[in-house]
């Protein structure tokens, strides 16, 4: 049996595989929307409903994608469409799993846009700040740098990065394409893991000297004596405890857990398809998500506010910080211009989540990737040509319908958001009730380097389920109103409307394009005579599939 | 600062730092020598 139509190289090492699903999972969202989602949702008792929520969810669903990709490796098969096929035992499954490949292509639609700002922002502080005056009011300096924003991300008007000459941030958005491109083409050990093994403890050493530089800085202005270290981490950590009974607490905890561990997102289930199949996942997977946590509660949640309150003040930093865009390229930049040596801890702030973009980008492509080899049976080289295409095109689309960033909120909203619950839940639903928890759990189980608690049964079967529906529908009843309405241009102008419904049309194309690829990869996989939907679990168990060649 | 904020950021920050700490010594360490006794006792079940 021919169960590898697309040999791929294999991870280097056990530790490579880790950096890169952290690096996957590590992005701004650790740095810009943590700090402000607790801030804004009962500060340090935020962190009572984030951590149940990584307990009940983050932890579990990360096991279950780790053991699903690692699983449909050793059967051949490294792509969502594929794995989730073998999962949930035929082709309903195996063509929502398509949606697998959906989310992180589409998601790179727009995200290298955002790394491809924070190269422009560092380059910018490195070679002497970004225009904003230390001697104007606060006010005046976040509307410069609101100004600075608009220009890099050419947010005022559709088309404006391709007037007046070549615009600075397509030039960065081709050099950080490239990057992307170069390493992808690199494949796994020599390309990714490499970015990550290098980017990883660069991204927390530099965020460990901008740590040091915020707690250190005392009360930078004696005239006003209020704004210093311990009110920064007074406003970011005070606990208020009635925000606990607050719905809206408890899906802001459980959102950002689910968000920012990279869960339903189609990249760890394609990373762990390449170990082997007595690797550790147990581990593996933890060790994933408590590197996540370290950039995000240890580091995001000790520097972004601390020193926006310190510099801003707290009712400055209330009005101009929450949002990640908000935070990150409004509020910040004028943190560091009142900040002693400002442009160069500035330089190593957009430096540090450049890196942190690039990670995640770049395990944004690879499940595409992985996907047309197998789907298509293209070459390594075919494969990262065609993903280009798509790319530059999804890209460009992107950058030309920049106008208050309409056409990346609304990919992001409906992709990047509302998407990943809908994968989250269907590999539950595969994982844990149609090849079954306790089968699921033996197979995990194999190679671990400790046993997943009992407990984990009922939760991965009932607790998991239920929270993951409960979050969806009050995340659907808080949000999809308004961007229905905004869409259909209720009550909006014509042009975003237009906008919207471009992005709408990328999607709807980029998902059909998925599905007609998961049909011919359906047929190319039968008549290879692959075992595409897990029957050999059904009659053997999870043995069966240690058998090299066993597929009808 | 008052005091539930000191704890709370505390117990937070020393819960993700040991978590990672501990996870990392698991991997490094212990699963290096586990996965250095399967590699002894597979040579020496091979003829």
């Amino acid at each position: 049996m021919n169960n590898k139509l697309t040999r791929e190289q294999g991870w280097g090492t056990r530790l490579g595989v880790i950096l890169a699903v952290s690096g996957s999972a590590v992005g701004l969202g650790n740095f810009l929307r943590f700090p402000g989602n607790a801030a804004e949702n009962g500060g340090g008792a935020f962190l009572i409903p984030y951590f149940i929520a990584f307990l009940l969810l983050g932890i579990p669903i990360g096991w279950a994608e780790w053991t699903m990709g690692r699983y449909g490796g050793h059967k051949g098969f490294h792509s969502a469409p594929a794995i989730m096929g073998v999962w949930g035992r035929g082709p309903v499954a195996r063509y929502c799993g398509s949606f697998g490949v959906l989310v992180p292509l589409v998601v790179y639609f727009y995200y290298v846009m955002i790394e491809a700002w924070c190269l422009s922002y560092a380059w910018s502080y490195a070679t002497g700040g970004i225009g904003i005056s230390p001697d104007q009011s606060v006010t005046n300096q976040v509307l410069a740098s609101q100004q600075f924003f608009s220009e890099t991300t050419g947010s005022n008007s559709n088309g404006l990065l391709g007037q007046n000459g070549l615009h600075s941030t397509v030039i960065f958005w081709g050099i950080t394409f490239a990057i992307n491109i170069f390493f992808l083409y690199r494949g796994l050990s020599r390309g990714i893991e490499i970015v990550c093994r290098w980017a990883m403890p660069a991204m927390a050493i530099l965020g460990i000297i901008v740590l040091v530089r915020v707690l250190t800085l005392g009360t930078p202005d004696p005239e006003l004596p209020d704004q210093n270290v311990a009110a920064g981490l007074n406003f970011m950590w005070n606990p208020d405890f009635a925000a606990l009974g607050n719905f809206k607490t408890w899906l802001a905890a459980a959102g950002q857990i689910f968000f920012s561990l990279s869960i339903g997102f189609g990249v760890i289930i394609n990373y762990a398809s390449y170990m082997k199949k007595d690797d550790d996942i147990v581990l593996s997977s933890l060790t994933a998500s408590a590197t996540n946590e370290f950039f995000e509660v240890a580091l995001g949640g000790m520097i972004t506010l601390t020193a926006a309150v310190m510099f801003l003040g707290v009712l400055a930093t209330q009005a101009n910080t929450g949002g990640t865009f908000s935070t990150g390229f409004s509020a910040l930049p004028v943190v560091f211009v009142r900040m002693p040596w400002g442009d160069f801890f500035g330089a190593i702030w957009y430096f540090m989540l450049f890196l942190a973009a690039i990670t995640s980008s770049l395990s944004m492509l690879q499940p595409s990737k992985a996907f047309f080899q197998e789907a298509l049976g293209l070459t390594h080289k075919r494969a990262t040509i065609l993903i280009a295409g798509i790319c530059i095109v999804g890209n460009l689309f992107v950058l030309w319908f920049s106008k208050g960033l309409v056409a990346l909120d609304t990919l992001d909203f409906w992709v990047g958001t509302f998407m990943i619950f809908v994968v989250a839940g269907i590999q539950l639903i595969c994982f844990s009730w149609i090849f079954g928890v306790d089968k699921a759990l033996e197979e995990a189980q194999r190679g671990a380097l400790f046993k997943i608690p009992r407990i984990f049964r009922f939760i991965l079967k009932y607790v998991s389920p239920l929270y993951l529906l409960v979050i969806f529908i009050g995340f659907c009843w808080n949000n999809v109103p308004s961007y229905v309405q905004s869409t259909l241009g209720i009550g909006e102008g014509e042009s975003a409307d237009m906008s919207a419904i471009y992005a709408w049309l990328v999607i709807l194309f980029t998902a059909a394009l998925l599905l007609a690829v998961t049909a011919i990869g359906t047929r190319r996989w039968k008549a290879a005579g692959m075992d595409i939907n897990g029957s050999e679990l059904l009659a053997a168990g999870v043995d069966s599939s240690d058998k090299p060649g066993s597929a009808p | 600062m008052t005091v539930p904020a000191i704890l709370f950021m505390i117990i937070s920050v020393s819960f993700v730092i040991s978590l990672a700490i501990w996870c990392y010594y698991q991997l490094l360490f212990k699963g290096d020598r586990n996965q250095g006794r399967d590699q002894a006792s597979t040579k020496k079940s091979s003829p």
